[in-house]
């Protein structure tokens, strides 16, 4: 028991003193030094590409998509809240803004069949589903999600890490937009009341 | 605010964060956050929870070619600036032929010091240094001669009720 707190409190510390370090990084990209920028992008770039290929679900999008995110963290880097927001979460949430809006201009040229059937599904060897005892064990929202009804569960994580749009999420689960924003919006209620029964 | 109210915002952003609202939708969301705190912190609130599921994700090393292409994409916009200073000195814009290739995190941190200060600067410098109008300065003159006249005719007037 002890030796699992210890554990923890390592783990925790870790994690404090990465988030310093990719604070100052933050901040000296808001100070111009691009150094830093270089620095943020060699410890977050595998991460964050890693996000934007499911996302993206293509090399060049993604590709593009790494560049301009990066180049967006370093305009926005005066406006970083540290105290509002951790670095991680602050720098992935400009890239999937950024992925989100590319997804959405790309179905928007033609309305007529969606991104998704445009893309060889099988054809993402970068993501890796198989382990799903690994991805039980990982942090208080994922658990949070997994205790969901599996087709609003199911909605939540297309959404949020493939990108699905309201209308992509009708036509996959072959359901009325109204119904899958109920779902939506039930699924996060339920998540929030989760997330903070954890917290409490 | 009641409950029900709470549970709508709440719900918004989370939408907002994962991306299902309509176009127009979100980007009212984007304005009412940039106007309203708590609306930022609730939207704060849901980036850092949902960040959790992408824990899953496999990091990919992306291609080498890409970061000296993000600090071009910076540089072509630090050059934006430079021609005021080349101008300011007299001195024909910058030549991009003199620009090193950028080949190393080494090569980028040392061009950062020549590049990327000076960008900040010009605007500030003009204003501070510019010569004040001519004009101006004979306007500011002739009040204060005016008041002068003003202060001594009171005193005047002051002495003579006074005796």
């Amino acid at each position: 028991m002890n030796t699992s707190i210890a554990e923890t409190d390592r783990e925790n510390s870790a994690q404090s003193a990465e988030n310093l370090h990719l604070t100052v990084l933050i901040g000296s990209c808001a100070n111009r030094d691009e150094s830093a920028l270089v620095s943020l992008y060699n410890a977050c770039s595998p991460h964050i590409f890693g996000v934007l290929k499911r996302l993206l679900k293509d090399d060049a999008l993604a590709e593009d998509a790494l560049r301009e995110s990066f180049y967006n963290i370093w305009q926005k880097s005066p406006e970083y809240r540290p105290d509002k927001i951790s670095p991680q979460a602050w720098l992935t949430s400009i890239a999937r803004q950024y992925a989100i809006d590319r997804l959405r201009q790309l179905t928007a040229k033609d309305d007529s069949e969606s991104y998704f059937d445009l893309v060889d599904l099988d054809d993402t060897p970068m993501i890796d589903f198989g382990d799903t005892a690994e991805i039980e064990i990982q942090g208080a929202t994922m658990r949070c999600v997994d205790k969901l009804p599996f087709t609003i569960r199911e909605c939540i994580l297309k959404a949020y890490r493939e990108g699905y749009s309201c209308e992509e999420l009708s036509e996959y689960f072959q359901r009325p937009e109204s119904t899958i924003k109920e779902w939506l919006q039930t699924g996060l209620l339920s998540l929030k009341e989760s997330i903070r029964d954890i917290d409490r | 605010m009641t409950s029900t109210d709470e549970q709508w915002w709440e719900v918004h952003a989370g939408e907002y964060v994962l991306g299902t609202l309509t176009k127009q939708d979100h980007d009212v969301f984007e304005k009412i956050s940039r106007a309203d705190s708590d609306m930022q912190d609730r939207i704060f609130a849901w980036q850092e929870s949902l960040i959790d599921l992408d824990q899953d994700v496999r990091s990919v090393v992306p291609p080498t070619y890409l970061l000296p292409s993000l600090l071009e994409r910076i540089h072509a916009d630090s050059e934006d600036f430079m021609p005021l200073r080349d101008v300011d000195a007299g001195q024909p814009s910058a030549d991009p032929g003199n620009r090193q290739p950028i080949n190393s995190s080494t090569s980028v941190a040392n061009d950062s010091v020549v590049d990327i200060t000076p960008k900040l600067t010009p605007a500030v410098q003009f204003n501070t240094e510019a010569e004040p109008n001519p004009e101006d300065v004979g306007n500011a003159t002739s009040i204060w001669k005016i008041l002068a006249i003003l202060t001594v005719a009171a005193i005047l007037l002051l002495t003579v009720f006074l005796i």
